[in-house]
């Protein structure tokens, strides 16, 4: 039978290990995420298509392993999916980064190219005005955050540190980084409506950002 | 990791550039990363279907943050991706 047009509760009575079709539905899944999976990394760098069926196997056993928190708000081959992606991307950030140290961070060019927007056809004003805006970032890093949001902020932003990553270095969870982070936007948010920056000057902006 | 005492921490243009518009999106009610991964397949789902799509509080929440949180869009992106090869 096709993965995708089963039924949700057939997927989940035929994935108790005592449904005499135990073992060939989850080869039907197997395949199915093996599909997926492919598709969406392929031509990663770190990802061989051995690697990818080790994978596949690690999420069915995650999958097995969470089945009772579904919810069945979507497709469970949709919910199946997100598992293994999240599995496989959590496993490539972290082999990415396990041996990356901070010294050599702060040596190397930054994540996103610093010059991207400011070649012969960009205007001269558009420049000072993106030029004034990061003296103004800089300066609200300094002064108005916690070393703690400064290294989430900074290590996240210019350099593509992951937010698990940064947990994992500074014992912490993802979901308090991300807190970290937001709570460093909205701080450096009032900042600059005390210093009355206006919501043009930032729209401005947002084309160079996107 | 730890800051040492005197390091200064700072960004380049195209990252404040970023952190700006950022900062305009950034509103008091925003989902974690934990709360969007729980709710993610329900917004594949309504990102993948055509015609009328009703944007429900949960959605609208979702796509805030994954406008404001890459790791959760880079994470989105691939599983549209493979949902879409697999025609589900």
């Amino acid at each position: 039978m096709e993965a995708g047009i089963r039924s949700n509760q057939d997927w989940l009575d035929r994935l108790t290990e005592s449904h005499p079709e135990f073992n060939s539905t989850l080869t039907d899944l197997r395949v199915f995420l093996m599909n997926g999976l492919s598709r969406a990394f392929r031509g990663h760098r770190k990802i061989s298509t051995e690697n990818l069926e080790d994978f596949c196997q690690d999420s069915l056993i995650r999958i097995l392993e969470k089945i009772s928190s579904f919810n069945g708000q979507a497709r469970f081959t949709t919910w199946a999916m997100k598992v293994a992606v999240n599995l496989v991307l959590s496993e490539v950030r972290k082999k990415s980064w396990e041996n990356v140290s901070l010294e050599s961070l702060d040596g190397s060019e930054p994540f996103l190219d610093t010059n991207r927007g400011s070649g012969f056809f960009s205007s001269t004003e558009r420049n000072v005005l993106r030029k004034n805006m990061a003296e103004i970032c800089n300066r609200l890093i300094e002064t108005s955050l916690t070393d703690r949001q400064k290294i989430a902020l900074v290590y996240h932003m210019k350099y593509g540190m992951p937010l698990d990553e940064i947990a994992r270095r500074t014992g912490s969870k993802r979901n308090s980084v991300y807190k970290l982070l937001h709570d460093a936007r909205k701080k450096m948010k009032r900042e600059m409506e005390k210093m009355d920056i206006s919501r043009k000057d930032i729209a401005e902006l947002e084309e160079y950002s996107l | 990791m730890t800051l040492k005492p005197g390091k200064k921490m700072s960004l380049g243009i195209r990252q404040t550039d970023m952190l700006v518009t950022m900062m305009d999106r950034t509103c008091d009610e925003e989902l974690n990363c934990e709360e969007v991964f729980e709710n993610l397949e329900t917004y594949a789902e309504y990102a993948l279907i055509s015609g009328d799509k009703v944007k429900t509080r949960i959605i609208r929440l979702v796509e805030d943050h994954l406008k404001l949180c890459r790791d959760c869009a880079e994470e989105y992106q691939l599983l549209l991706k493979a949902l879409k090869s697999v025609d589900v």
